[in-house]
């Protein structure tokens, strides 16, 4: 298996399992307060969803838009979204915005869910069904993204497909095993490992869509991703440098440390 | 159906574009612009470094620029 094969099913791995982590939360939260027969029934009908989204897109850009072209939109699409990821999780290792929290997702879910009409003694609850497709297709959605994404740009769909499999199995048989929502998943630091993965791919893609002659080829890669990850480092550390100096002021002055 | 085409198209621009627009426009301007260098003869090493460059700027001006918001 090529190095980019194995670098294209990590990176499918840790964004999809940041983005299953998330629709678990929502699944849990639906089925404890309300009824899991429906919100079950409703993962299965977003997952069919996304399945056919990969299957159509994917092959129909692998097939019928030239490489060329397939790489620049894709390679651009995926450098916005990587960047995108990537600078949240600098600023949220930094200090500078605050960390996602599962927990309190989790509780304002169960209090917004327990505030709606009864369940039904009998039958569908609409309620719970719609909840959990559309926790779990919005979150697949970023999923059938980068795989589709990266499988079209790499021609690597198989293995992106694998790695995103292997990270929803993976969550769903913790979430079934602790039946409880996720928090000591290190989030950011996958957001902030797929932010680095997603930026530097994509440059290249987007690169020689353009026509770039990248020196050393697939090798170029490596040099992208180990550019961005100093990079982001660096920026947490002069985020991290920033936000303690101004807490300091901040207790020096009488206050307290401020939320970002 | 006017509801729902606004509807459709927020979702994609949310996704896509989501909050910060530099983000978004910032890296199809530094394409464009590299796309141009290469037309005018630029080397394909320089070009990519350059690339590379425009993005870590995009990337620190937009955190630059949240933080102090």
């Amino acid at each position: 298996m090529s190095s980019v094969a194995i670098v294209t099913i990590l990176s499918a791995f840790l964004a999809s399992a940041v983005e299953f982590v998330e629709a678990v939360t929502i699944v849990l939260a639906v089925g404890v307060t309300r009824q899991w027969r429906s919100a079950l029934i409703g993962v299965g009908a977003a997952v069919v969803t996304l399945a056919l989204l990969i299957a159509v897109f994917g092959s129909a850009l692998a097939l019928f838009v030239p490489i060329g072209v397939l790489r620049l939109v894709v390679g651009g699409f995926l450098m916005i979204y990587g960047l995108q990821w990537l600078t949240k999780a600098v600023m949220r290792a930094g200090g500078a915005r605050a960390k996602h929290d599962e927990a309190a997702i989790y509780a304002a879910e169960v209090a917004e869910l327990e505030a709606e009409v009864p369940v039904p003694a009998q039958g569908m609850d609409w309620i719970s069904f719609t909840v959990a497709f559309k926790g779990v297709l919005l979150e697949g959605l970023e999923v059938a993204f980068i795989v589709v994404t990266f499988g079209a740009s790499a021609n690597l769909l198989g293995p992106a497909v694998l790695g995103a499999a292997l990270a929803g199995l993976l969550v769903v048989a913790i979430a079934i095993a602790v039946h409880r929502p996720l928090e000591r998943v290190p989030e950011n630091a996958m957001k902030f490992v797929v932010g680095v993965m997603l930026t530097g791919f994509g440059t290249f893609w987007s690169g020689e869509g353009i026509g770039i002659d990248w020196p050393g080829d697939d090798l170029a890669i490596l040099a992208l991703l180990a550019g961005y990850l100093a990079l982001a480092l660096l920026g947490v550390w002069v985020l991290r440098a920033r936000t303690g100096r101004t807490a300091d002021r901040t207790l020096a002055a009488g206050g307290g440390i401020p939320r970002s | 159906m006017i509801r729902f085409v606004r509807s459709f198209l927020h979702f994609w621009s949310d996704f896509l574009i989501g909050d910060r627009l530099e983000l978004f426009v910032g890296p199809i301007l530094a394409l464009v612009g590299a796309a141009l260098l290469l037309r005018a003869g630029a080397t394909g090493p320089l070009v990519g470094a350059l690339l590379f460059g425009a993005i870590a700027l995009i990337g620190a001006a937009s955190i630059g620029l949240a933080t102090r918001r």
